[in-house]
């Protein structure tokens, strides 16, 4: 599946585990922040590559792949690392799974072309998240 | 590690072990096992006094078979890692309208050439 996750810089996050508990709600924050940034940037890729150059026929999307681009709550992995999941929610009106759609455009299959949209996405977001993250490490910290 | 030296790679597969090899789509042939491959963009690059100092390309390859536990996969995985190259397995999916699993691993190498 297109699978989407966000995780907190490694120097950060030893910083944020002296903090206790105040630690993991900045961290929960610097998460949010970062997942809204990618899920923006899949969002506007999955755009582009489903609705350039295409007329309006039987066949144009809905709206519906899009608008099941969900974010999930913080958790921890098993490794104890706080993480947030981007995944395709639900069904179409059709009975078929979101995620499975979406995996199907972002890998492809023998009968269909790749059209990736997560992977750039994730790439050109990366810088952002991480200073976006940083940037709101630097606030929290400095309302202490 | 340049571009053509990643066909050389896959094409060795398919001499060795008969396995169609395509570069960016399938011909139009029924086969039950094949091997797509494509570059796709622009890797991690450095730049040096604004000016692209090294250039890596990425993409991908895919392998679409009928077979079970195919030991094509580790074949494929293990001439990846023979060359000097970075890959990392991407994805796994079946398709259950076709019958295929379908491999896909990205790669990165350090020279369009």
């Amino acid at each position: 599946m297109a699978k989407m996750e966000v995780t907190i810089p490694t120097d950060l996050i030893r910083k944020l585990e002296k903090m206790g508990s105040q630690g993991e709600e900045i961290g929960k924050k610097m998460l949010n922040a970062g997942a809204r940034i990618l899920r923006a940037k899949v969002d506007s890729n999955l755009k582009k590559i489903l609705y350039t150059n295409r007329g309006f026929d039987k066949s144009y999307p809905t709206g519906a792949l899009e608008r099941s681009i969900t974010i999930d709550k913080p958790k921890r992995s098993k490794n104890g690392n706080l993480y947030v999941r981007i995944y395709f929610k639900g069904k179409d009106s059709k009975g078929v799974s979101n995620g499975l759609k979406a995996a199907i455009l972002e890998h492809g299959k023998s009968d269909q072309p790749k059209r990736p949209f997560v992977r750039p996405a994730v790439e050109q977001t990366e810088d952002k998240i991480n200073k976006e993250m940083q940037r709101i490490f630097d606030f929290e910290i400095s309302k202490l | 590690m340049r571009l053509v030296d990643l066909r050389d790679l896959l094409l060795e597969i398919r001499d060795e072990y008969g396995i169609p090899v395509y570069h960016y789509f399938k011909a139009n042939k029924k086969a039950d096992k094949y091997i797509v491959w494509a570059e796709d963009s622009e890797g991690s690059s450095s730049y040096t006094d604004d000016r692209k100092e090294n250039q890596s390309i990425q993409g991908t390859i895919d392998y679409f078979t009928k077979t079970e536990y195919d030991p094509i996969v580790q074949v494929i995985q293990d001439k990846l890692n023979s060359a000097d190259i970075s890959w990392r397995l991407n994805a796994i999916l079946y398709e259950q309208d076709t019958g295929y699993i379908h491999h896909e691993w990205l790669w990165e190498v350090d020279n369009i050439g």
